[in-house]
């Protein structure tokens, strides 16, 4: 069927063609780009983060849990901040919620 | 405190928290849903249920059951303490504490020191017949928090005095000797523990406990014994003698909790009502002599019927709380009835000139039929155990001859002498047709004997427990603190040195009575209040978890 077809075309008239579309000229790249703020951030970790002393932390109100059949309660304290010193040795401090179960 | 303080779920949130193995423990093994084994030590016999207030249903979705069940697990509401020591988790609450789960949900051990011990002894009377047990007793009630699992906080505890509460009594002991040898009391003929003499003490146990703990029922003369298995008299099976529940209120701390005791229930002292009646006839001998004008008569007045009854008053075996924590007892009762009948006849064989010579002799005939019934009825929570009735139809008759008065040399025939006992309705071999007397339940056929028939009263025996007819000896006992037994015990050796057969009757529960007919001299159950399942067997001791 291909075949065909370019036979049928030779007989005719050359087609006359479109030439390639012409795209839009890019937008110029901004200064800013690829360029850090200067300075240490001011939240946030690179990681690696170490708990130096473990008396730091600091814990919610006594939370119940109780066994399903009622006849064991372990008293906990939720924690509520840990502080923590970065591979750089600055200090990032983790702070949960209170549980509210 | 810092090392003490447990590990905080910061980041992710328990879910399920508790004791979720739960199950029949056989020989102290439980098999889980999955098929794993878990050794289980102490889990036998008595099993107690606890409740706390405001406990909310168990927050699980349906995968998560499916996936607890999978390995095994199934998280409950309520908790079960397993054995007379109560164990709990691997924790034990002992044979002389329950737990009590006030209204506010807080959860306190009780443990009360005269309990399970040989401290309440009798103090014999003034002429050393018998003893007395104290009519009253302090006692004391250690209140602790229970399973609060608190790093920073010592239990809450207190200690609560009951002081000179009434047991119940007056409560007499044992003879301090045996009054048919002056020795020591035989231990299968007594009713207390000790030594059958001067020693005897009378145990305090618990006899079971309400879903919340907030009452507790005493058993006074109940045996460590009597938690275990069926066992013979002879190794603590005590007759109880009164029952004081202990009422527990308040909550919080320690120090709010109120405990309170009064007498729940007396063991009846009464003897047997005994009626009787007896019927008189007349036993006329003639005689005539050769010449043909003299006549001999004589005539006695003999008894011709009696009827006796022997009501045994509602004897009680134990009680426990009901799955509406009301106290249903076990009870055992009796009616013994005896009816007996004689004909009497005599004639004059040979002659006889005067009554003071001659050749002859009156040959005298009595016979005697009597029958003897027991009913012994049986109440466990409103469900009765249907014993069979023990029936003994009796006929004797008895040829004599008797000289006449002055006659000599008559060659009469020798005397003659015939029984029959037909006995249905007892347990074992308990009985020995060819003794030419009966000493059956309630009566002592004498009439074989003579012109006379009679009864004399036969007691059944307490000796060994709440006996209902001392023939098999049947009676109801306490096997764990909801379960009892009804149990039937012969001797095959009709000798000094008995050789007892035990068989279990029937086992019964609150929700009725199992028939079994077992001969056995043990046999376990255990009652899961919480499931409502009875458990039982004659080879492997029981128990829930």
């Amino acid at each position: 069927m291909a075949e065909l077809e370019r036979a049928i075309r030779k007989l005719g008239p050359a087609e006359q063609r479109d030439g390639l579309f012409q795209p839009p000229a890019a937008a110029r790249i901004p200064d800013s780009a690829g360029k850090a703020p200067n300075g240490l951030p001011k939240s946030g970790s690179g990681g690696d983060l170490t708990e130096e002393n473990y008396a730091d932390r600091t814990y919610h109100e006594n939370k119940e849990l109780v066994s399903t059949d009622g006849l064991l309660t372990i008293i906990y304290k939720p924690i509520k901040v840990v502080k923590m010193k970065d591979a750089s040795g600055n200090p990032v401090t983790l702070t949960f919620a209170a549980p509210t179960v | 405190m810092e090392d003490k303080r447990l590990p905080s779920p910061a980041l992710g949130e328990p879910r399920l928290f508790g004791q979720p193995y739960h199950g029949l423990v056989v020989n102290g093994e439980l098999t889980l849903s999955t098929g794993r084994k878990i050794e289980v030590t102490g889990v036998s016999g008595d099993c107690y249920i606890v409740r706390v207030p405001g406990r909310p249903p168990v927050d699980i979705t349906p995968l998560e059951a499916v996936r607890e069940a999978a390995s095994g697990r199934e998280w409950r509401t309520y908790a079960l303490l397993s054995g007379r020591d109560k164990h709990y988790g691997g924790m034990t609450i002992g044979a002389d504490a329950w737990l009590y789960a006030a209204p506010d949900g807080t959860v306190w051990r009780i443990r009360c020191p005269q309990l399970d011990t040989t401290l309440v002894r009798a103090v014999p009377d003034p002429n050393f017949d018998f003893g007395w047990f104290p009519g009253t007793l302090d006692f004391e009630f250690h209140v602790e928090r229970f399973g609060l699992i608190d790093g920073d906080a010592a239990p809450d505890s207190a200690v609560v005095v009951v002081a000179a509460q009434d047991l119940g009594g007056p409560i007499q002991s044992d003879t301090l000797r045996d009054p048919m040898t002056g020795e020591k009391v035989p231990a299968e003929l007594r009713r207390f523990p000790g030594d059958g003499f001067l020693t005897q003490w009378m145990p305090i146990n618990i006899e079971d406990v309400s879903s919340s703990g907030d009452r507790c029922l005493f058993c006074c003369n109940r045996s460590r014994e009597q938690s275990a298995a069926n066992l013979p008299p002879q190794l603590g099976r005590a007759y109880p003698q009164s029952w004081l529940e202990v009422a527990v209120s308040g909550g919080g701390s320690a120090d709010q909790i109120v405990i309170a005791m009064s007498v729940a229930r007396q063991q009846s002292q009464a003897y047997p009502s005994v009626t009787s009646s007896l019927s008189h006839g007349t036993w006329p001998v003639w005689a005539q002599y050769s010449g043909g004008s003299f006549y001999w008569r004589d005539e006695e007045t003999v008894i011709s019927g009696s009827t006796r009854a022997i009501l045994v008053p509602p004897r009680t075996a134990g009680g426990f709380y009901d799955a509406d924590d009301v106290i249903q007892w076990a009870e055992l009762s009796a009616e013994i009835r005896f009816v007996g009948s004689a004909t009497h006849s005599a004639e004059m064989v040979g002659t006889s000139s005067s009554a003071a010579g001659g050749v002859g002799y009156v040959a005298r005939h009595v016979g005697v039929t009597s029958t003897s019934t027991a009913d012994v009825t049986i109440a466990l929570a409103g469900h009765s155990c249907s014993v069979p009735q023990l029936r003994i139809e009796s006929s004797s008759s008895r040829y004599y001859p008797e000289l006449i008065d002055g006659a000599s040399s008559p060659g009469y025939p020798p005397e003659t002498f015939h029984v029959s006992v037909t006995v249905s309705g007892a347990f074992g071999t308990a009985f020995n047709a060819a003794d030419d007397w009966h000493a059956f339940e309630g009566a002592f056929v004498v009439g074989a004997t003579g012109s006379d028939i009679g009864v004399f009263d036969v007691d059944p025996s307490v000796v060994n427990g709440v006996c209902g007819r001392s023939v098999d000896n049947v009676r109801l006992v306490r096997m764990t603190n909801k379960t009892y037994a009804v149990m039937a015990r012969w001797d095959l050796s009709w000798g000094p040195a008995p050789q007892y057969q035990e068989m279990v009757i029937a086992v019964g529960g609150p929700d009725g009575w199992v028939i079994l007919n077992e001969r056995r001299l043990d046999y376990h159950a255990s009652y899961n209040p919480g499931t409502g399942h009875l458990a039982r067997s004659s080879t492997d001791g029981l128990g829930w978890v």
